[in-house]
């Protein structure tokens, strides 16, 4: 349904990480012979594993990556979840009837409006929530039972609270008020019949019927004849195929898995045809008419509105899983120097240092703030580039100056390199963005630094070919897996080769100078030298007419 | 006092290590990488080894491996230290036998805590 993935896009909590350290160790070594068994692949092996990590978890004040839900609600001060609760209220028009926050294990935690208590009921000791601790689960309130309001019939659904890591660290319980109908039930009501939610028990939730006569919503279904054929199991066929063309043209424009048709004689003697479904835990339970004409011309609508829905809510799960993967992506990144900035300043703040240390350690900090926001320029730089926001301005630009510049620049950071200079004097200018080439110089001799840590001779050169300039960053170190060779320009592609744990940096660099190389109508590759190292290659046209 | 070992390629995040346990009343040695930690593992026999885990030339699984794997320096504890705490990657460090995991950022109260915790 919409609002679970609405309600994932909301949680986009910041991630606060909490690197806290175990105050006490976790004294146990490893017992004999545990260690081997660790990694022998056996299921007593990985119990072995998983039995640890949980000591550690449970040792620790918080090596978890965020806080708890109940401080992050405390943060919010539940202002916040009336603001999720408006922002749901659109969706359902009103349908919403209140949101709570869960801890993990199903306890209360809070919920908008702000309440501790319902209908004599402290919500703190309920049991209630307990139930609704699986992921994604529909708990249907009955009729009768529902505890929480007044409203003839509700529905809660839980689903998980995700930080950025994708570790789960609450769960959010909407309830949702069905009487008053649901728009996405609404489509199916104008083509069927009569249209039920059930819960697992078989009692009705909701009803939505077209037949004159029949009232359903206070009615048990299990008293109908006609449904328990449904519910009882057993699949009757019937020997009339045109009731099931009609039913599978109905499946083909709804976004719901039947899962079972049953076919029998209503009480007035004509031939019906009910379709078991679950959605979202709850169970559906479709009449069709046997007028497949009537039916013909509601599915054609209902395919409209339904396809909508869906394309709307698969949006949101791919925007969502892209929002979640790059946050989880990004953060990793951004610790390291983080990790800097914090342990210098605190050292500033808390020791008593000579003036000198002072000016080093807040030179320390500054380099590495420096590098941070040299990497979140460079992701805002790659976003706007992917997506064909970015301005180039395009001048007349003597790339041998720039190569002499950059070099000169970066050279300052590399002390135990060598940079050697190879330029051809028969270059004449580029039409360029003077600006971006001198991101992808810049790009590029880091580069090569970051693969020689070893140091060693890095050398740039330029060349004039005949319709385009040529230039190139040479290093002496590592090398490029070959496997990895065009891998490299892509997007974070480091984190997710097997040789990622070796090459440091933000995994933006190379793929920006594709970008900015790509504008420019020229190309970039790598190769690997005959002898040590890589050297990174880049064709610039020297107009628009000469672009590759 | 006790010999530790650090393993970290950061320029940065290395100083700040050195420089939070100058006053240590253990003897600090640091290394830049996996090669140059297992390098140190063997001359110095060090009483708990600290790691990063991506670093170049060898990371700190694949050192903890070698370090595993050598009957004179298995019984060395190793720390991980690392920029993602999600559970696989928990599950993969203790997998390669190590006692705990310590992630980034970390203040300099909790690197010095973690020291006199472990050592």
């Amino acid at each position: 349904m919409r609002v679970l993935g609405v309600i994932a896009l909301l949680i986009g909590l910041p991630i606060i990480v909490i690197g806290q350290v175990l105050t006490e160790t976790a004294q146990q070594d490893w017992r004999a012979g545990e260690l081997a068994r660790v990694s022998d692949g056996s299921s007593a092996g990985a119990a072995l594993v998983a039995d640890r990590v949980d000591n550690v978890i449970s040792r620790t004040t918080a090596i978890a990556a965020t806080p708890s839900i109940r401080d992050l609600v405390a943060h919010r001060d539940v202002l916040g979840l009336e603001g999720a609760l408006g922002d749901l209220r659109p969706l359902y028009a009103g349908d919403v009837l209140r949101l709570f926050v869960l801890d993990p294990q199903g306890r209360f935690v809070a919920s908008a409006p702000a309440q501790r208590h319902l209908n004599g009921t402290d919500l703190s000791r309920t049991e209630y929530f307990i139930m609704a601790t699986n992921p994604w689960h529909a708990y249907v309130s009955s009729v009768d039972q529902t505890p929480f309001d007044d409203h003839a019939s509700a529905v809660t659904i839980a689903v998980p609270v995700l930080d950025g890591l994708r570790n789960p660290i609450g769960m959010l319980s909407a309830v949702i008020d069905l009487s008053q109908g649901q728009s996405w039930l609404k489509p199916l009501g104008a083509l069927l019949d009569e249209v039920y939610v059930i819960d697992s028990q078989g009692r009705l939730v909701f009803g939505v019927s077209q037949v004159k006569g029949s009232s359903t919503l206070d009615r048990d279904l299990r008293a109908d004849p006609n449904v328990l054929v449904a519910l009882g199991g057993g699949d009757v066929r019937t020997e009339s195929d045109d009731l099931f063309s009609g039913a599978r043209r109905f499946v083909a424009a709804a976004p719901i898995n039947i899962a079972r048709w049953y076919a029998f004689a209503a009480e007035d003697g004509s031939k019906r045809l009910a379709a078991l479904s679950r959605l979202s835990e709850g169970l559906l339970v479709l009449r069709l008419a046997l007028l497949a004409m009537l039916a013909g011309g509601g599915i054609m609508l209902s395919r409209t509105v339904l396809k909508q829905q869906r394309i709307a809510l698969a949006n949101l799960q791919r925007l969502n899983k892209s929002k979640s993967d790059f946050v989880s992506v990004v953060s990793h990144e951004f610790r390291t120097p983080l990790t800097g900035i914090q342990g210098f300043s605190e050292m500033i703040r808390d020791e008593d240092l000579t003036t000198a240390e002072v000016k080093e350690f807040a030179n320390d900090i500054n380099k590495d703030a420096l590098r941070l926001s040299r990497m979140i320029g460079e992701l805002l730089d790659l976003d706007r580039m992917e997506s064909g926001r970015m301005n180039q301005s395009r001048a007349r630009v003597d790339l041998n100056a720039l190569v002499s510049e950059s070099v000169a620049h970066e050279r300052a950071n590399a002390s135990h390199h060598t940079f050697v200079i190879e330029l051809d004097p028969a270059l004449t200018e580029v039409w360029a963005d003077h600006d971006r080439i001198v991101q992808v110089l810049t790009n590029l001799i880091n580069n090569a630094i970051k693969y020689s840590p070893n140091g060693g001779t890095i050398t740039v050169g330029t060349a004039r070919l005949d319709d385009a300039a040529h230039c190139w960053v040479r290093d002496e170190g590592m090398g490029i897996p070959a496997a990895s060779l065009e891998l490299v320009f892509e997007r974070y592609s480091r984190l997710e080769t097997g040789h990622t744990r070796t090459i440091q940096g933000t995994g933006l660099g190379l793929p920006i100078v594709r970008e900015i190389c790509q504008a420019h109508g020229g190309r970039v590759w790598a190769e690997n030298n005959p002898g040590k190292g890589s050297t990174f290659h880049v064709t610039l046209p020297f107009s628009i007419r000469d672009a590759a | 006092m006790s010999r530790i070992l650090f393993c970290e390629d950061d320029p940065s995040v290395h100083k700040l290590i050195r420089m939070a346990l100058r006053n240590s009343t253990h003897e600090v040695l640091m290394a830049n990488d996996g090669a140059e930690g297992l390098a140190m593992a063997k001359e110095f026999r060090p009483a708990v080894i600290f790691s990063d885990v991506a670093m170049p030339v060898m990371d700190g699984f694949q050192m903890a491996d070698a370090i595993r794997a050598d009957p004179e320096l298995a019984s060395i504890p190793i720390v991980f230290i690392t920029a993602s705490i999600q559970r696989a990657d928990l599950e993969e460090a203790i997998r390669r036998g190590a006692l705990s995991v310590i992630a980034k950022p970390f203040t300099v109260l909790q690197l010095r805590e973690l020291v006199a915790a472990v050592v």
